[in-house]
């Protein structure tokens, strides 16, 4: 069986006849990426805080799935009608067929690549490169989903449903927003109960000009599984993008996002919001890269860490040299729930422009004992109160979630986590 | 309905209540008075029990029943009220959800039934009414982006909401303007009750104008240092606090 770090396994597992030479290009650069770089240790900045030792042993072979029928069904139970156009990939492999709407194609990656492979070149592998885990996903990944939208798409949410149902998996996802298209897409990523997964997941995103896309990307693994997810954006002139990350569940949640704007006028929004209980681990390390003028990015990350659960937010906002009218700010605030309880928080910036306006902060602390004697004093119970002001805590970033049903699913899942919850479900309506 | 005696009181290992003794009957108002720093907040927040503060001596009987060794929480339930010096914004929470849950667990307390959205809400809209609270405050976050004054009408209006049996109002005058200050006055006058209790922390006459003590009480470095009636308010304003401090002002 074999490991990650094993050349031979990925160099094997890695090989496919049908790619044309540009991705078998990728993929070796890829695979001796990694393996030249070695498993991350805490060496290494970005893996200070968040071990992943526990994966040296771990095999690479993706889970095959028989058939996700059944995954898909225990997915569409647990999200229920969200009023979204759902996909679904079960193991990085979409199940089922989809049909065309006006403005928006979708397809597999595995009959993109093989029908028009040059519609991916310069993409595919372009946007998101700097990571590990990015490397082992582009050595290995065998399928994945291709979104193309463009400025006569009107139509619902998209909302991508990865299902692991097994060891591993590579999920893959290339969106293509054309000239001034707009959409919103939420991307889930569950896991089946009871199993040790681990999701090495990579979406690209291109904005292209005057384009918006509003991502909500959701990590609800199960207690087993860990979630290594790489996210690149890059955005060409005044075009938008707005990613919420939310993550709930899942023993390792890491998210790394690496955003460039590369066109003038160009707006870039990270959300995010974490609840991490009992042992588990969750991460965010976020980069913007401002490379063309005018561009305004805010980065709004808020977390709750409980029990003996650590999360660890990293944030790097880079302003090239030359660049003008920048504005770009970033916060993060985590409230601690336990003693227990562990948070490394560094939110940075790097900035070689003097015409700018540019703030970051971070904090870490427990509930306000003012906040909550006022509450006390009012007659409401201590349980209640802390609740109350957890949940407030975080919900603003909540609340602008655009999809509505799948907003209020992921705060009743919040609720259904935060110890009272119950109390207040009519605070969260 | 409130007795305190022999009330001391430490914070961080400096002693602030140097023993207190007050009787406030059902149904009087009384006023308290003194400079800056002299324990004003500090008695207050320790009758509503905040933590922080070691009661070294002395005890405190509210309605019968010795207050000290309850929870926040239970003295609220019981009738004790503080309109906050400094009320606290809470972004993310509603007044109307806050409220509610304050009444219905007050209510829930006295045995009775709590009220649903509907006779809430019609609650509320009346009791704002007194204190002209708008009704978009009324739906906002709890005090998030109010102005002073407004901050101040909406812990009147959490009164009169709660209804509670003793009230303690600390320095509910500041910064209110003038008409402000008429109107959350007449709402506190709407509210004086034979039942009820009410204990005004102020700096200024002025309020006293429109709400008329029964008793005005002088605590100067944490102790009462004279009693009154309303006319020792007067006194006071026209000579200050130089004759119970020991220092004249220039
Ligand atoms: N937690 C604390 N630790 C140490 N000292 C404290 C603490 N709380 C209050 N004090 C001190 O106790 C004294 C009384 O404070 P308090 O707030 O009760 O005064 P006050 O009479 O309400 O004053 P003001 O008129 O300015 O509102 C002050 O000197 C204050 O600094
Ligand atoms: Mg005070």
């Amino acid at each position: 069986m074999s490991a990650f770090l094993d050349s031979q396994g990925l160099a094997t597992l890695g090989t496919r006849e049908s790619d044309p030479a540009w991705l078998t290009a990728l993929r070796q650069e890829a695979s001796a990426g990694v393996v030249e770089s070695g498993l991350p240790t805490g060496k290494t900045e970005a893996w200070r805080y968040t071990s992943v030792r526990a994966l040296g042993n771990q095999s690479v072979a993706a889970a095959k799935t028989t058939s996700g029928n059944e995954a898909v069904a225990w997915a569409t139970e647990l999200l229920g009608d969200d009023g979204t156009l759902k996909l679904f990939l079960v193991n990085g492999v979409p199940v089922g067929d989809f049909a065309s709407v006006a403005g928006l194609s979708v397809s597999s990656l595995a009959d993109t690549l093989k029908d028009a492979p040059d519609t991916l070149q310069g993409r595919l592998g372009k946007i998101a490169h700097s990571e590990f885990f990015a490397g082992i996903n582009s050595a290995l990944f065998e399928d994945g989903l291709v979104l193309r939208v463009n400025a006569k798409y009107q139509g619902l949410p998209i909302h991508i449903v990865h299902v692991a149902d097994g060891n591993a998996s590579y999920p893959r996802l290339l969106v293509e927003v054309e000239p001034n298209g707009n959409i919103s897409i939420v991307e889930t990523y569950l896991s089946k109960p009871g199993q040790d997964d681990v999701c090495t997941a990579v979406t690209e995103v291109h904005l292209a000009d005057g384009a918006r896309l509003e991502h909500l990307r959701v990590m609800e693994g199960g207690d087993g599984s860990t979630h290594l997810g790489t996210l690149g954006v890059l955005q060409d002139r005044n075009s938008t993008y707005t990613s919420r990350s939310v993550a709930m569940g899942g023993k390792l949640s890491r998210l790394e996002i690496e955003a460039r704007m590369a066109g003038p006028g160009a707006e870039c929004n990270l959300d995010g919001m974490y609840h991490a209980i009992g042992s588990e681990h969750v991460a965010h390390h976020t980069l913007i890269t401002h490379a063309d003028s005018h561009g305004a990015s805010t980065e709004e990350y808020r977390g709750l860490i409980d029990d003996r659960a650590h999360a660890v937010f990293d944030g790097i906002i880079i302003v090239d040299q030359g660049t003008k009218g920048t504005s770009a700010h970033q916060q993060n605030h985590n409230l601690l729930l336990s003693d227990t309880a562990t948070v490394n928080t560094k939110p940075h910036l790097e900035i070689d422009s003097d015409d700018l306006s540019a703030s970051h902060g971070a904090t870490v602390g427990s509930v306000n004992p003012d906040h909550l004697f006022f509450l006390r004093a009012r007659g409401i119970d201590e349980n209640h109160a802390r609740s109350i002001l957890t949940f407030s805590f975080v919900r603003s970033i909540l609340d602008r979630i655009e999809v509505e049903a799948v907003k209020e699913r992921l705060i009743a899942r919040l609720l259904s986590r935060l110890p009272y919850g119950d109390d207040i479900a009519e605070l969260a309506k | 309905m409130l007795s305190i005696k022999n009330l001391h009181a430490t914070a961080d290992g400096k002693s602030i209540l140097k023993g207190i003794n007050l009787e406030v009957p059902a149904g009087e108002v009384h006023a308290i008075m003194g400079p800056n720093g002299s324990g004003k907040s500090t008695l207050s927040h320790v009758l509503a029990g905040r933590d922080g503060y070691e009661i070294t001596e002395g005890e405190v009987i509210f309605d019968g029943e010795s207050l000290l060794e309850k929870k926040p929480e239970d003295r609220a339930r019981a009738g004790v009220f503080l309109a906050f010096q400094y009320p606290v914004e809470l972004p993310g929470v509603s007044n109307v959800y806050f409220l509610k849950a304050a009444l219905n667990a007050v209510r829930k307390s006295r045995g009775e039934d709590p009220l649903d959205a509907m006779d809430f809400m019609k609650l509320a809209r009346e009791k704002a009414k007194l204190v002209e609270l708008d009704d978009g405050l009324v739906k906002r976050a709890v005090n998030a982006g109010f102005s002073g004054g407004e901050k101040k009408r909406n812990e009147i209006f959490q009164m009169a909401m709660l209804e509670p049996k003793l009230a303690i109002l600390d320095e509910t005058d500041s910064g209110l303007d003038i008409d402000a200050l008429a109107t959350v006055s007449k709402g506190v006058n709407a509210l004086r009750d034979e039942a009820r209790s009410m204990l005004i922390i102020t700096h200024y006459q002025r309020l006293l104008d429109y709400i008329e003590p029964d008793v005005v009480h002088v605590l100067v470095n944490g102790q009462i240092a004279r009693t009154g009636d309303k006319d020792l308010a007067k006194e006071l304003e026209a000579n200050g606090y130089a004759e119970f401090t020991g220092r004249a002002v220039s």
